[in-house]
This record gives structure tokens, sequence and C-alpha cells, in this order.
């Protein structure tokens, strides 16, 4: 998973978290003020018609309706109390809770502070049962009528509040429900989030337990730097110690001094191999590459080591099977990868062998074999052949002077480039160095 | 007088070595590979041994060391080994620390050697 997909995921669960919390909160509060805007309808009608039951003193007909109308499944209680706060008619069952009841003695025992609400009417009021359940009542008074009594002369019956409570189970069932939802998906997220935690932890050890392998490689390379210098500058202090401590005859000293400078003439192949090796990786990303035609380049390196090769009384031979595409790369990298196998192929190949280079290519990429008939690579060296410093035996023999670090720039300059080399041997058969490179 | 066997691939070294020893009187005999140098040590019986301890790639003068401690007629050659690579065979120099069974030799060297350090070496190994 990239770093990208995360901050994604992480990004779009916060904004359903809070989408999900700004539903829910809608819901709680216009739900509830839908449920009180219905109620305050309800109740307003059912006072419309009660009231002319009641001016009319038809009482048992104004207890059946209230009876009625409390059967509803929402009403949790429907009352009707006269002025001094005495219940005159009530729906005994609650369908919904229990009405936590108020010892109200007349309307000013509640509406004391505000004598407006008398009048307007009071806004709902939300209540809590036993249960925990919501409750939302409103109250009308048959009082304000005022042009009712303006024919009908008051009496005491009529001049009481009409009070209905309705349950808000329905909306609370509903924002219940949505918050189980939420929290669902806030726990999906939680557990997501972890795991992309986790997921960047152990890539940070992967890369991490990466740099540390890197970091022991270089040391290990630096070690054998040290090593590979260390072994011409002993000889070479040792044979100066012999000049200037005086040891041995006189006449063997110019031959000490001979030894010395030779050996430090063999030290600056491998610092330049070095330095080469090391700028290998440096350079590759900012290098400057071309595309390169490697017809014109194998046929000029050819030319370039016949010679060599003639000395040696070995045949070059370059087969191209079809033109090759042009590749994308420095070309004194390719010339000193090609050289270097070229010689490497000239210097272990017998008198009378012969070396072929082979060239063909697919759209994609390019295959250049270089193959000799020279001494071959012994199968216990041949996985080393591009290890630092790593030198097989037999070559050894013939050359005993090389630095060993030939095939291994040649290895990196060719991956530098996406390409790769590989190598088949057989000892006294020949050896054959496959590179592939990347069509440009 | 006593004769020595160097056993080394890198031959100025041991062309001074020899130079060095020889102005001491002792007769100092060489070989640049192991085959070689095993060859002379059966021929030329000599009273030490001064060993390379990398050669052609590999820890040589390791193996050939444990080779002569198994075999009876070198058991008490005297073995002097020179190393360049104390690094990497973590031994503690000069010997305190040595394993026997892992490195049987009598004395190390650290190249680059000093040759009075290298003579005082040889003629303590000699005199044992």
């Amino acid at each position: 998973m990239t770093k990208k997909t995360a901050v994604y995921i992480g990004v779009i669960s916060v904004i359903i978290l809070i989408i999900g919390y700004a539903i829910i909160n809608f819901e709680a509060k216009y739900g509830v003020r839908i449920v009180e805007n219905n109620t305050v309808q309800y109740v307003e009608s059912i006072r419309r018609s009660l009231r002319y039951q009641l001016l009319q003193n038809r009482e048992e007909d104004v207890k059946q309706i209230v009876e009625a109308i409390g059967l509803q499944d929402q009403i949790a209680e429907i009352r009707i109390f006269d002025k001094t706060g005495k219940i005159i008619v009530s729906s005994n069952g609650s369908n919904v809770g229990t009405y936590v009841e108020r010892n109200a003695e007349g309307c000013n025992s509640c509406h004391l502070e505000n004598q407006e609400l008398l009048i307007q009417g009071e806004p709902a009021r939300i209540y809590k049962t036993e249960n925990n359940e919501r409750l939302i009542g409103v109250m009308q008074p048959f009082y304000n009528e005022k042009q009712c009594f303006e024919c009908h002369p008051p009496s005491e019956k009529i001049l009481g509040v009409l009070d209905v409570v309705v349950s808000l189970k329905e909306i609370d069932y509903a924002i219940y429900r949505n918050k189980q939802l939420l929290y669902l998906f806030l726990l999906i997220t939680a557990i997501l989030i972890s795991l992309i935690i986790v997921k960047f932890t152990s890539d940070l050890h992967k890369i991490n337990r990466k740099l540390i392998q890197a970091n022991e490689e270089k040391s290990e390379f630096i070690r054998k730097v040290a090593h590979q210098l260390r072994a011409p500058i002993s000889a070479i202090q040792s044979c100066l110690k012999v000049v200037t401590e005086g040891y041995g005859p006189k006449s063997i000293h110019m031959d000490m001094i001979k030894r010395a400078e030779n050996r430090t003439e063999k030290i600056i192949p491998l610092v330049n191999d070095l330095l080469d090796l090391a700028t290998t990786d440096e350079i590759a990303k900012n290098k400057r590459s071309e595309n390169i035609d490697l017809n014109k380049l194998l046929n000029r390196l050819i030319d370039l080591m016949n010679e060599k090769a003639a000395g040696k009384n070995v045949k070059l031979n370059l087969t191209i099977k079809e033109i090759l595409p042009h590749v994308n790369a420095g070309p004194e990298d390719i010339d000193d990868v090609l050289i270097n196998l070229l010689d490497n192929a000239i210097k272990y190949t017998p008198s009378g062998g012969k070396i072929e280079i082979i060239g063909f290519s697919d759209h994609k990429k390019i295959v250049l074999e270089i193959k000799d008939t020279g001494i071959g690579i012994p199968q216990e060296d041949i996985n080393h052949v591009f290890d630092e410093f790593y030198r097989a035996e037999n070559a050894r023999i013939i050359e005993k002077e090389g630095t060993g670090l030939g095939l291994a720039i040649t290895k990196k300059i060719i991956e530098s480039y996406g390409g790769d080399i590989t190598v088949e041997s057989q000892v006294n058969i020949g050896t054959k160095f496959t590179i592939i490179l990347p069509v440009s | 007088m006593a004769k020595i066997l160097i056993i080394d691939d890198d031959n100025d070294l041991t062309e001074a070595t020899k130079v060095i020893l020889e102005s001491r009187n002792y007769e100092v005999i060489s070989a640049d590979n192991t085959k070689e140098g095993l060859l002379l040590l059966e021929s030329e019986n000599p009273d030490l041994l001064i060993l390379d301890i990398m050669m052609e790639n590999k820890a040589a003068g390791i193996i050939i060391s444990r080779q002569l401690r198994k075999n009876p007629k070198f058991q008490k050659l005297p073995i002097l080994m020179l190393t360049g690579m104390r690094e990497q065979t973590g031994f503690f120099f000069p010997g305190e620390t040595k394993n026997d069974t892992y490195l049987p030799v009598n004395e190390f060297l650290e190249k680059p050697a000093l040759p009075e350090v290298l003579l005082e070496k040889v003629e303590n190994l000699l005199r044992k």
C-alpha cells in the first residue's frame, strides 16, 4: 500500500465521520422539531374539536374522545386540566411510558415566571420517563379564546388546559440506529488506520534493514579495499626497508628499489578502478546519455581490438544478425564495458582460438554475446566473477596482476542502464558473456 | 645454519624478507603457491616456516597450518604466520588470545612487518 492510498483512506474516513456526525445532529435537532410541530398542530386540532364539546358541557363525549385519542400508539397521555390544576379528563392507560406527574396547582404554579406563555401557549417540553424514554409534551389552553366567552359565559369546567404528551420513540430509535452505524464505521476506520500504521512501520523496518545491510556491505568493501592496498604497501615498505636499513649486499638494493617502484605503479590501476566503481553509482543518475548506434560502435571496437587479438593469433569475429536498434547510454560507458570484456577474452584465450561477438534484438531488448574459446571459469569461481576483488585461480596464473574489479565495474555500468549481464563457462572450452540492454 | 621456508604469493615481499633473513645468515627458500610450498617442505626439511595467511582467494595458510599439525613429521615445526587480515579473523596480537585449534601456529606477524621485529620473532622461534 502506498502512502497516497493511506492518506486517501484517512481523509475519506474523516469526511464520512464528519458527515455522519452532522446527519445524527440534524436528525436529533430537526427530527424533534418536526415531531414538535406536528404535535402542536395535532393538539390544536384536538383542542378545536374538544372546545365545542366542553362548551356544551358534554363531559361523556369529551371523555370518550380523549380515551380514543389516548389509544393511539404515539400518544403517551392526553389530559385536560381545569384552571385550578385538577385533572378533569385523562386517558388513563399510557401506551408509551409513565408520564412523570407534576402536582400542578393551577396554571400559575408552573407559569408564574412568564405570564405571556399562558396566552401564547407554552413551547413543547421534553421529558424523560423512568425507562429513559423521551417524551414531548404540548399544552394548549382553552383559556385564550376570548371570543368564545364573549357569547358563552365562562364556566369553571371549560376554563382549562389540554395537555398532550407524545412519544419520541421513533425518532430516538432512528438516531440510535444511525449512531450505531457511525460507531461501526469508526471501528472499521480505526482498524484500517491501525493496519496502515502497522504496514508503514513494517515498511520502515524493511527499509531500515536494507540500509543496515547496505552499510555493512560498504564496510565489508572498505575492508577488502584496505586489504588490497595493504599487500602492495607492505611489499613496498619491506623492499625499501632493506635499502634504508642496509640489509644484504649493496648489489641487491637497486633490485629492491625497482620492485618497490613497480608495485607503486600497479597501485595506480587499482585506485583508478576503485574510483570508477564508486562513480558508476553516483553518476548513473545524472549521466550524459545519448542514443548510441551499436552497429557502428561494435565495428569500431572490433577494429580497435583486432591488432591485439592478431598479436596473440586469436580470431575476432562480429556477427550482427539484424540491424540493432539504438540504445540510450553514455557512449564511454558502453565502450568501457565492451573493451573490458574483449580484453579479457583475448587475454584468456590461447593462441589459435576464436572470439565471436554476436548481436541481435527484439523490440524491447538488445542482446550482445561475447563468446571465446579460452581457458574458461571453474565451477567454484563462476558465481563470484562479478564480486569485487575476486579472481579465479586459473586467471591468476595467466595474469598475476589484475585488480579483480573489471567485471564488478562492468556489471554496475550495465545495471545502471537497466540492463543485465550473465556468464556461462566451461573450463578449457570457453566462456560466454551475455549482455542484455533495453532498447531506447 | 637454520633453514627457513617462506610460502607467500607476493614475490616482492618474499624477496625483501629473503634479503633481510639472509643478512643474518639464515638459509632461505621460498614458494609462491601452496602446492610448491608443500613439496619444498617435504624435500628440504626447513627449521622454520613463514606462512602467508591468504593465498589464492582462500585462507590457504590456515589450512596448511592445520594439515601440518596433524602430520607427526611437522608437528613440532615452528610456524610464523604473516597476516594482513587482523580485522577479518578477530585475532589479538601478539597472539595472546589465539586459538590453537582454529589456527595452530606459534607466532603471528602483521603485514607490513618491520625487519627488526621479523628477525626477533624468527630468532625466538628457532631458539625454542
